[in-house]
């Protein structure tokens, strides 16, 4: 137990020096397994690790679907798929920040990161709603909140990322995204109701569409559709293997970018070294918490907390709560995917231990990371989206995200309350 | 070294572009050869295992360049500029320290899969080279990170 608080406590002090995570992980790591066993044995665990993390055919989804959602911002999709939201939605009040919430939703279906998702809406939804007069708060705190459906909607990068970690089935993991997530952008569509509600000027009335053209509108997204379609259809229908389904989607994405012509040589492969240089930075990060899980391993932390949790006779439900406020708060100062890679393979073995579903238990890791996205100081979507609106200040920002942020802690609530939205249609999944 | 690692930039984006459409490609022939011509392709699966392998490690050095590895900064934004200066040398020290045993551990990993003959199941592709090719960017990364605690070093004192 001393020793991984110690090791918790080292890795700190190093992050909070700046050092990147992934090297503060790997060096704690190291140090500590060589303190538990020996030098050499932590060496060999260290060069079995970075071996391992090369050769793993199932994470090869991370890059095909980061090069997908790259294509796919680059094809301009957003801009449909938020004009036909609009046409729905727009003549409500709030109904441009409502629309900006769905086309979110819908673009998370094809994308499977939060910042790529918050970054390509704030140039399409942004200016919209400024034109019409909407208060900046509301209209990049839709936005940042809007984002963070990215990972919750499949495909989704952090699910794959737990499903390695947990050893569970991607495809039941994506299967299982898909309910919460339109809870998601139910609670949203409230929380933007709620703030027009206290503030009518915040989200004034749009144009009403007629039905001609919201039919027209909703043509247009055909392209993200048939992607959604081909990709999840092809996983839960047992097409294609994750993988597969990635790959087909990547090309997929390059084919509308194509044919839209987005796709100059120079952006090709502007696309395709971001996408190789994201998952550089993902795999090292997944090498550092690797190394780190390995000298928690060695100690007694995982037998000491299912030990505490008889000891103090906590009923199952308590253990799920104080795991999500710590990951709350630990979501204000880390950053999302090194805070799901550190604490995962701590908690998982406790959460199987009592009885809980591990897909279950994936979907409130990742609705918890969502809420760290968007919560100050390091929200990272709302610090992606400061560098792209250098005119809206980062206060009026996190005002304007915390109606989001109650309704994320209310969408917990529910999501813990009733498991059966997230097990559901894994159910019936081979 | 500056000159060095802006020489060695290109050659790892033109790895990260071919190994990345490389697997696309290969995705999709698989597939397509599977379910239209019935005529799968043998070893995909270590195929792209050995692309995943070039698509990492050529990403990792290549996010070095671009200081795009995720780091914390709301402690250090509150130091001084004189203890500012000191910590950003010594997280770069840090990282330089690391990724260099990243790259020794990995290269005597890359002599025990030679002398072991390690090769994949399907193909009987060694797997040596690629260890090695796994070290030698790690070696790449390093100079990167290098590269960042000479200017760390260099830097008068931190002014914005």
């Amino acid at each position: 137990m001393t020793e991984a608080l110690v090791g918790f406590a080292a890795m700190l002090l190093l992050i909070f020096l700046q050092v990147p995570m992934a090297y503060a992980m790997a060096l704690v790591g190291l140090v500590g397994t060589a303190y538990m066993r020996s030098w050499p044995s932590a060496y060999s665990m260290v060069g079995a690790v970075i071996y391992e993390s090369g050769f793993q055919y199932m994470l090869s989804v991370v890059p095909l679907f980061l090069l997908m959602g790259n294509f796919i911002t680059q094809a301009r999709l957003s801009r449909e798929l938020y004009a036909a939201a609009n046409a729905f939605l727009g003549h409500r009040r709030g109904g441009l920040a409502m629309s900006t919430i769905v086309a979110c939703g819908g673009f998370g279906a094809v994308c499977g990161s939060s910042l790529a998702t918050a970054a390509t809406m704030s140039k399409v939804a942004y200016p919209e709603m400024r034109a019409l007069g909407y208060s900046a708060g509301l209209a990049s705190g839709s936005i940042a909140a809007g984002g963070t459906l990215g990972i919750l909607i499949p495909p989704s990068v952090v699910m794959v990322v737990y499903c390695v970690l947990t050893e569970q089935s991607i495809g039941k993991m994506f299967a299982a995204g898909i309910l919460p997530g339109l809870v998601s952008i139910g609670c949203y569509l409230l929380a933007v109701q709620w703030t027009v509600w206290r503030n009518g000027d915040a989200g004034p009335r749009g144009r009403r569409f007629s039905w001609g053209e919201r039919l027209r509108a909703l043509r247009d997204v055909w392209a993200v559709v048939a992607l959604f379609v081909v990709v999840m259809g092809g996983i839960y229908g047992g097409v294609f293997t994750a993988t597969e389904a990635a790959g087909m989607g990547a090309f997929g994405g390059f084919v509308f970018a194509l044919a839209r012509g987005q796709l100059t040589p120079r952006k090709f492969s502007e696309v395709l070294v971001e996408s190789a240089r994201t998952t550089g930075m993902l795999f090292m990060i997944l090498i550092g918490a690797l190394i780190f899980a390995n000298f928690v391993n060695f100690t007694t932390l995982p037998g000491d907390l299912q030990q505490a949790v008889q000891r103090f006779d906590l009923s199952p439900i308590t253990v799920i709560l104080a795991i999500c406020a710590l990951y709350i708060v630990l979501g204000c100062v880390l950053e999302s995917m090194s805070m799901l890679l550190l604490t995962v393979p701590v908690f998982y073995p406790l959460v199987q231990h009592l009885g809980f579903d591990l897909i279950w238990f994936g979907i409130i890791v990742v609705v918890v990371m969502e809420i760290s996205f968007i919560t100050p100081p390091v929200g990272m979507n709302v610090i992606v989206l400061r560098g792209l609106l250098p005119d809206v200040s980062i206060r009026t920002m996190f005002r304007g995200v915390a109606p989001f942020v109650v309704a994320d802690v209310f969408r917990l609530g529910i999501l813990i309350a009733f498991p059966v939205i997230s097990t559901l249609l894994p159910r019936y999944l081979g | 070294m500056n000159r060095i690692f802006d020489f060695i930039q290109p050659a790892l984006r033109r790895i990260a572009e071919a190994s990345l459409a490389a697997m696309v490609v290969l995705t999709v022939a698989d597939v397509l050869g599977r379910y239209l011509l019935s005529f799968p392709i043998v070893g995909s699966v270590e195929l792209t295992e050995m692309l995943m392998v070039a698509v990492i490690f050529s990403g990792i050095p290549l996010a070095t360049a671009k200081g795009g590895h995720v780091s914390v900064d709301i402690v250090t934004l509150a130091l001084g500029p004189r203890t500012r200066k000191a910590q950003a040398v010594l997280a770069h020290l840090v990282a330089t320290a690391s990724s260099l045993l990243f790259g020794f551990v990995t290269w005597q990993r890359a002599w025990a899969a030679l002398e072991l003959r390690d090769q994949t199941t399907m193909l009987s592709l060694p797997l040596a080279p690629m260890v090695f090719f796994m070290s030698v960017l790690l070696f790449v990364n390093a100079l990167g990170n290098l590269v960042d605690l000479i200017r760390a070093i260099l830097e008068p004192a931190f002014h914005d």
